[in-house]
């Protein structure tokens, strides 16, 4: 399994945490799960990631013209998308532990079946 | 900056897929603000649009499509204007020429018609949008449906004049109110639609052939002139409301 698949499954909380550091809009939040080393095969996945965001209420929009011309929508978190940045980031320290913690026992039985 | 023809394509593909999905049109200018955004920037580094798509567009209008909500109420209320349009189009050409008339199979058959042709170009949009056809696929079925459409209003048209006795036949006067009744009706769907092509075709269809039946010319040159004139000037108007919509583009 790739990295970018891997990342499918938590990209939610990922973008929740990248909207968390400040507005920001869609070609940045690519960029800037980029310089934490989280790279994308197909960067338009975000997108529909962000409706499902705003359709639960954890983001609001505004949309400015940006310095290229066209109008760019900005995103931030509303008070239900901190709330659930922080469960977001229970969760993930509960399920890296223990998948931690599996991958080590899996690396040590390995190592012993082949004595 | 002006995008690749390619993200070009998608952009107005994904507009149509979304469109004919029943999507909200204000939720689809948004997404498709957002990602003309994405791509300038996308461009502008030298990558290409498959970093969107990942390589299919179909699968990702599809996401896109899963997430965003319906609006079909918002969609039909474009059904009003396109009954008016479509009675009035059927109704001005036999009126122009003195003889309108209604009869049984076509006050049915061409409703049926006209709703079995919208579905088909229903069906048509929506392929078309997913599907990323080559010109000549596009053009074949397109010509195609064109064809069909035709074919079967002139059927029903045939059957009904042949083998129906019309229960109303209009007098002079009542040619001239259908004439009146179609263009208010043409005005109304345009007013409703806010755009003004629906006024310009009709125009450009009817006008020509009116002038034509109450000019002083021979018979047989009118009705050669007729053949033709009418859909001369419709490539005009479509032509002239082309290049006004690229002009207004290129400033935007």
């Amino acid at each position: 399994m790739s990295t970018s698949q891997m990342l499918k499954g938590v990209l939610e909380g990922c973008l929740l945490a990248v909207i968390g550091m400040g507005e920001t809009y869609g070609y940045e939040m690519v960029e800037k799960l980029g310089e934490h080393g989280l790279t994308m095969v197909s960067e338009g996945s975000i997108y529909p990631v962000l409706l499902r965001l705003q359709k639960e209420g954890y983001v609001m929009t505004v949309t400015r013209p940006s310095p290229n011309g066209p109008r760019r929508k900005y995103y931030r978190l509303t008070e239900a998308g901190e709330a659930e940045l922080a469960a977001f980031k229970q969760r993930w320290d509960v399920l890296a532990e223990a998948v931690g913690q599996l991958m080590k026992g899996s690396g040590g039985h390995e190592t012993i079946s082949k004595k | 900056m002006k995008l690749s023809a390619k993200s070009e394509e998608f952009l107005a593909n994904l507009r149509m897929y979304l469109m004919t999905s029943g999507k909200s049109e204000r939720e689809i200018d948004e997404v498709a603000d957002e990602l003309r955004d994405h791509l300038q920037e996308l461009e502008s580094r030298g990558e290409s649009i498959d970093n969107i798509t990942g390589g299919s567009p179909k699968r990702y209008m599809q996401s896109l499509e899963e997430e965003m909500a319906d609006d079909r109420a918002g969609w039909f209320k474009y059904l009003p204007a396109f009954i008016l349009s479509f009675a009035a189009f059927s109704a001005m050409g036999p009126a122009i020429r003195g003889e309108f008339e209604l009869n049984v199979v076509q006050l049915i058959g061409f409703p049926a018609v006209a709703s079995l042709t919208v579905f088909l170009y229903w069906l048509l949009f929506r392929r078309m949008a997913g599907g990323s056809w080559s010109n000549r696929k596009l053009f074949g079925m397109g010509a195609g449906l064109s064809v069909l459409t035709i074919v079967l209003f002139v059927a029903v048209l045939l059957v009904g004049s042949l083998l129906m006795e019309p229960f109303y036949s209009a007098s002079s006067t009542g040619n001239v109110i259908v004439i009146l009744l179609s263009a208010t009706a043409f005005a109304a769907s345009a007013a409703m639609l806010r755009s003004w092509i629906l006024v310009f075709i009709p125009m450009a269809l009817f006008l020509p052939e009116w002038l034509i039946r109450h000019s002083a010319m021979e018979e047989e040159t009118k009705l050669i002139v007729s053949s033709f004139v009418p859909f001369l000037a419709v490539a005009v108007v479509i032509g002239l409301v082309l290049a006004f919509e690229r002009r207004k583009a290129s400033k935007a």
